[in-house]
């Protein structure tokens, strides 16, 4: 015998009407015109009030973009919350000031600085390796023909574990300039094509951006083909200011359209910024881009464990943060020696690097782990 | 040390936590507007109430709170609007979406139905209202009477008025079954 509630709820017009869900491309296309009501309610937010207008054009041609990106990614509706999070920065990306010019004869200076996990691997096996944190600058002169200096110098150390600082001191502890002697700064001239990708052939399309990508086209620094080195050329890309505006929007539209890209949420980059990080997980690896939503700049890259197995030899537990980068801007240099008035060295930045304190390898039968002090070798202080 | 990102999460932005609650919720509330809303104007006014808390972002309570602090945007929204319906659940709405959606709805047929309709829109609008967001909208005592700023025990009563009402002007079942006696879950729930 049906209840009246039954009944009522048997009649509720809702209930066979096909409604569109988060993931819909009506659904998109409201949050679009939703948030972008904030700027008409609110013009005093941005500091141009022409920009805030002559937005809306771009801003209607950009979510037909993320919704065709949606709509052709298959029955799968892409997540809502990195779709929009992605396509509200690449809406802010595409208001940005206009790519810097490279001149003639000049350079793009890009400066970084992070910490990354370096091994030293033996010469029989792996008996005798070692793994260290290292910290470091990375100064990149890139000319347009992407040839130029490269100036990467370590600034300090810890040992993932106590095994590793073993087999260190087991080899004749070897160092370099006060750091295992793993670690070796690197100060090369490169040829065309090495140091940066020519950004000027780029599709603005972010559909065909990403097929162009995906296939290999790009080349930054010899990414993998596929999605992973897909997520990894576009970090590349977007920390180019001589990106255009159009193409670093395409840049995040393409981040989106990648399948298996998440929303990690807010977060930090190497140097402590806060910013919004994405992820692309790919063999046993979370690799993060950091953004600022508020300007779309590239804060920086981190790199985490998301597979234990995958580290096992080094004991790292998932959530670790094997590497991280952040990226401190770039501009125009005359020569490849010349820091550009106004960027702030990487030298500049002390980063604290992880404790080795906590780690033992998981794969092997482990040996009985007591309290291991860090273990840290002195910051060598390079002249900024 | 710092830690990267994922080592050190800070709080969720305003617009992190407007999008997850958009996502968690655009269909319900997309689903409570279509209800009272002329059809064309439906998206709009979904719209509007996404506008509303997209300005209003830093208020929204943390979840669970959120969800019902929407529902009041999208009630004063639907409430205030020129987009309510005169007389809601009224049998011209859906005779107005039958219309609309070109005989894409189940139409009218079903005279049990019909009679049904027409009991429930001959209930007080706020005991109607009760009734539409307990069995429609799916939300418990509490949430409603948050929503209508009245008192669970005032909920109760209208619920319970409501159908009882129902029974008596339905009499036997409007289904072809016996009488319409049951209990009624909801109130009994929790």
């Amino acid at each position: 015998m049906p209840d009246i509630e039954d009944l009522i709820r048997n009649i509720d017009p809702a209930r066979n009407a096909d409604l569109p869900t988060s993931g819909s491309t009506e659904a998109l296309r409201i949050y679009r015109e939703a948030t972008s009501a904030r700027a008409r309610a609110n013009p005093g937010r941005r500091t141009n009030r022409a920009w805030a207008i002559g937005g809306f054009g771009v801003a209607a041609a950009s979510a037909a973009a993320i919704v065709a990106l949606v709509a052709q990614s298959g029955p799968q509706p892409r997540p809502a919350a990195v779709v929009l999070t992605l396509d509200r920065v690449a809406d802010v990306a595409a208001h940005q000031e206009p790519a810097l010019a490279l001149p003639a004869g000049g350079y793009l200076y890009s400066g970084a600085v992070g910490f990354e996990l370096v091994s030293q691997i033996g010469n029989g096996g792996d008996q005798q390796t070692y793994s260290v944190f290292a910290s470091f600058t990375r100064q990149v002169w890139a000319a347009s023909d992407g040839s130029g200096r490269l100036s990467q110098r370590y600034t300090g150390a810890t040992f993932v574990s106590l095994t590793d600082q073993a087999a260190w001191s087991t080899m004749g502890s070897p160092e370099a300039h006060g750091l295992p002697a793993v670690l070796k700064d690197i100060d090369s001239t490169e040829g065309p094509g090495q140091l940066a990708p020519s950004l000027g052939s780029l599709p603005t399309d972010p559909k065909a951006l990403l097929a162009d990508i995906q296939a290999g086209k790009v080349d930054a620094g010899g990414a993998p083909p596929g999605d992973a080195g897909a997520f990894q050329v576009i970090g590349d890309l977007l920390q180019r200011a001589n990106a255009s505006p159009a193409l670093r929007s395409a840049l995040y539209q393409a981040a989106a359209a990648i399948p298996g890209v998440e929303l990690i949420g807010t977060a930090h980059d190497a140097v402590g910024r806060t910013g919004t990080a994405v992820a692309f997980s790919s063999q046993g690896d979370l690799d993060e881009l950091i953004f600022d939503p508020k300007s779309s700049q590239l804060l920086g890259e981190a790199t985490v464990v998301s597979d234990p197995a995958a580290y096992c030899r080094l004991g790292l537990r998932a959530g670790t943060v094997v590497s991280s980068t952040s990226y401190l801007g770039n501009a125009i240099a005359s020569s490849t020696t010349q820091v550009p008035a106004g960027l702030v060295a990487p030298t500049a930045f002390h980063i604290d690097l992880p404790s080795s304190a906590t780690v033992a390898p998981t794969c092997a039968p482990s040996p009985p782990t007591a309290a291991v002090p860090p273990v840290s070798t002195t910051t060598t202080s390079p002249a900024s | 040390m710092r830690r990267g990102a994922a080592g050190g999460r800070a709080r969720p932005t305003d617009e992190e936590r407007f999008a997850a609650l958009y996502e968690a919720q655009f269909h319900s509330i997309y689903t409570y507007v279509w209800r009272r809303v002329v059809p064309s104007q439906v998206a709009d006014a979904v719209q509007e109430v996404f506008a509303v808390a997209w300005r209003a972002a830093r208020d929204i309570p943390a979840p669970p709170e959120d969800r019902l602090w929407l529902y009041g945007v999208a009630r004063r929204v639907v409430s205030r609007s020129r987009w309510e319906v005169a007389r809601q659940g009224r049998l011209r709405d859906r005779l107005a979406r039958a219309v609309e959606k070109q005989g894409a709805g189940r139409g009218l047929a079903d005279p049990a139905e019909a009679r049904l309709e027409a009991a429930l829109a001959r209930l007080r609008p706020r005991d109607l209202e009760v009734v539409r967001l307990v069995i429609w909208d799916d939300l418990d005592r509490r949430d409603v009477a948050g929503l209508l700023g009245c008192s669970v025990n005032a909920v109760d009563i209208r619920f319970h008025r409501a159908m009882k009402r129902m029974r008596d002007e339905l009499g036997p079942s409007p289904a072809g079954g016996g009488g319409l006696r049951g209990p009624a879950s909801h109130l009994t729930r929790q």
